[in-house]
């Protein structure tokens, strides 16, 4: 199909989706000026909620906050009304996630060397996320266990794993164990090209340690992992991963970095990662991007730059714009940008998004988004647009 | 999920926290155990994350809020029916936090603790402050809301409550225009030593609530630990009261799309 058509097409069902993940996304943050420490166990954002997250989900998130059905008799509702706190005793503290979606992949041509390509149409169920928390709490407030174990929709594993002490007063901490690194923007869509480029998402996480402390309006995270992609690792070069940056009421700023050599005895090669991200938020509105460049050098074991070396840089972009059209609906419009090589012209790809997320009731949103992706003519996959329509459902 | 349970829900959720306008006056309730510990669960599972174990504002979700959430454990409460330094009623604090605080990180808790749970957490919450068993009840110097008779808004009370705007000496504080920038504005601070600005009043929406009789409660009372003084005895007359009630709430301007688009204050309802 022509452009002028896909867009039409991506202009009119973007118009008539009727439903839609208010995941604790980054821009939920922006808009109230939390750090992601706010609402979640793990200071860098995403997986379990914490008691303010939780209450968050509840009272100011959805559309619909569920009310007492039955309001003659109060005490039938038992000890606590409607609000949910995951909570058993005081040490453990429970979670989970899952996302239901169907996607729709639409029909793509292309050519390659004059010979003409197509992708056909498909349509499927999958769940992209499904995950088990559980928080133990070894010293209240200052020691706990933390287990993220994804749990659908394949085999048992865990994303996360850790043990973290903390000094909440100063937003200090230390982690060890297994956990995300601390870079970017942590996103909730693994194909967003900053994500997906840059190994930074949740199907990467890596071995190692972590600190980070949050003095005032600043915060700095680092860690000091395995490296080579949370792959095997046996020797001593390690992964240095860290960010930094500054969060204000209306806005923040964090730039990332990540040396990573620690698969030069092996396989001869070696990557770094530097971007930076910037967000703000203003009432309903809010905005944020993110820019990273990435080189990826391979050579012989040794690291010498001989006439076999290659150096690869490529550079990706993340920009998106959020809207609280009403108490819990949330209107998306993003753009990624991507370029895998930027010695050469004209191959870099790229992929709008539209759509929208409603949390209509605590602990549970519904979103619809139509991707618009466009690559080099030979990659007909990267052609395909999608419409991606989600429960999400989370405690 | 059906359109139809959305529906439903919507509508209970309507009809719910409309009844919660006016909670019934509750009768000294003598010590009651049971009652003590649904306080204390709820409180430990819905409050704990901002107003900390101690009930002294400091937990684990509280640095970064701002305003900051209440230290209970001072006993000063802003939003009250009694005289300006005294202990607010145990219903003004269940109407505290049945409705929230808008403009602020302090949610509604109508539709999620039933009015059981409400009264019981504000007797815990009010049980922080050794004032709360050593001093005997407040008395009430506003009516309940039910019980207020405003005066209708006339445009003779508009000009009346325009000119004890100004004489009252509001306007030092909340501005010509109500939007908070008055002469005396600058610099304010509240009792924590926190810098504080007078309500915005062009916002439309108050912390206290946004009736006629809400605002009438407020200005009367005062918010205590903030600079916004109460003017009981400035103000006795109910004329003078009613203008002024009016007057404040005319400041109030209907959104254009800048301010839909960017002046969103978090109104929980
Ligand atoms: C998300 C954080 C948060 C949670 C959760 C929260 N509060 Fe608050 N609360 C606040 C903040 C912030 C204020 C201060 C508002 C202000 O000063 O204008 C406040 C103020 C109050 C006040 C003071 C009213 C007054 O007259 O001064 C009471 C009472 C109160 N909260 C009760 C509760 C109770 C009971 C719960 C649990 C059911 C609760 N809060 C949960 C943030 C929170
Ligand atoms: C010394 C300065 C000062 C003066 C004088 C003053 N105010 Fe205020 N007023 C404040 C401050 C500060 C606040 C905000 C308190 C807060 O946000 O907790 C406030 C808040 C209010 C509110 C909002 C309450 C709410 O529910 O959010 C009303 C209504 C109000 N003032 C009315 C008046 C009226 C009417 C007068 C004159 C009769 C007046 N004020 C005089 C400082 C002042």
């Amino acid at each position: 199909m022509d452009l002028p058509g896909r867009l039409a097409r991506f202009a009119v069902v973007a118009l008539v989706l009727a439903a839609s993940t208010a995941a604790a996304e980054p821009y939920l943050a922006l808009r109230e000026g939390y750090l992601c420490s706010q609402c979640h166990v793990n200071r860098t954002g995403g997986g379990k909620r914490n008691s303010f997250g939780v209450g968050f989900a509840q009272t100011v998130m959805p559309l619909w906050k569920v009310g007492p059905w039955d309001e003659g008799s109060p005490s039938s509702r038992g000890a606590l009304g409607w609000f949910t706190d995951p909570r058993l005793g005081d040490h453990v503290s429970l979670g989970a996630e899952l996302r239901f979606q169907n996607v729709t992949t639409f029909a793509a041509t292309g050519s390659y060397l004059g010979q003409k390509l197509s992708a056909p149409e498909a349509n499927n169920f999958a769940i992209p996320e499904g995950q088990l928390y559980v928080e133990m709490s070894l010293v209240k407030n200052y020691l706990l266990l933390y287990l993220d174990e994804t749990v659908a929709p394949e085999g048992a594993s865990a994303r996360e794993a850790f043990v973290m002490a903390q000094y909440p007063a100063l937003g200090l901490y230390l982690k060890a164990g297994r956990f995300l690194l601390p870079y970017g923007l942590r996103l909730p869509d693994d194909n967003i090209f900053v994500r997906q480029v840059t190994g930074f998402n949740y199907a990467n996480q890596d071995l190692g340690v972590e600190a980070g402390i949050e003095p005032g309006p600043a915060f700095f995270h680092i860690a000091v992992t395995n490296g080579n992609g949370g792959g095997a690792d046996n020797n001593v070069k390690k992964q240095i991963t860290g960010t930094a940056g500054v969060a204000i009421k209306h806005g923040r700023i964090g730039l990332c970095y990540s040396w990573d050599d620690s698969s030069t005895d092996q396989s001869g090669s070696t990557r770094r990662v530097a971007g930076g991200y910037v967000g703000t938020g203003w009432g309903r509105f809010s905005a944020l991007a993110e820019a990273d460049a990435i080189r990826d050098w391979t050579g012989p074991p040794d690291g010498k730059t001989t006439p076999t070396a290659t150096a690869n840089w490529q550079w990706a972009f993340y920009g998106e714009i959020d809207l609280l059209a009403y108490k819990g609906i949330n209107l998306k419009a993003a753009y990624d940008f991507n370029d895998p090589d930027i010695d050469l012209a004209n191959n870099g790809r790229e992929r709008f998004t539209l759509g929208f997320d409603a949390m209509v009731l605590p602990f549970l949103g519904i979103s619809a988004y139509y991707y618009l992706r466009r690559d080099i003519p030979q990659k007909v996959l990267g052609n395909q647009d999608m419409l991606v329509l989600q429960i999400h459902a989370y405690l | 999920m059906s359109r139809a349970l959305l529906l439903i829900c919507a509508t209970l959720a309507a009809a719910t926290s409309r009844g919660d306008e006016n909670p019934a006056p509750a009768p000294p309730a003598p010590r009651d155990l049971a009652r003590e510990l649904l306080g204390r669960e709820v409180y430990l599972r819905a409050c704990v994350a901002c107003h900390g174990d101690h009930g002294d504002g400091k937990g684990p979700g509280a640095r970064r809020l701002d305003p900051l959430p209440r230290d209970f454990t001072l006993g000063v409460y802003k939003f009250r029916s009694t005289a300006s330094g005294s202990l607010p009623l145990l219903d003004d604090v269940v109407r505290t936090i049945s409705a929230g605080v808008p403009g602020t990180s302090m949610p509604s808790w109508a539709n999620l603790l039933s009015e059981d749970e409400r009264r019981a957490v504000a007797d815990y919450v009010l049980g922080f402050s050794p004032r709360y068993h050593e001093e005997p009840l407040s008395e009430r110097i506003v009516p309940p809301l039910a019980a207020l008779r405003p005066l209708p808004a006339t445009g003779a009370r508009l000009a009346h409550g325009k000119a004890l705007y100004k004489a009252a000496g509001c306007i030092e504080c909340h501005g010509p225009l109500g939007r908070g920038d008055g002469r005396a504005a600058k610099g304010l601070k509240d009792e924590t030593g926190r810098p504080i600005r007078p309500l915005d009043f062009s916002r439309g929406f108050y912390k206290g609530g946004s009736t006629p009789g809400d605002v009438y409660r407020t200005f009367i009372t005062g918010l205590d630990g903030t600079p916004m003084p109460s003017f009981a005895s400035a103000l006795p007359d109910e004329e003078d009261r009613w203008s002024l009630v009016h007057y404040v709430r005319s400041l109030s301007r209907p959104r254009g799309i800048w301010s839909w688009l960017f002046g969103l204050q978090t109104p929980w309802e």
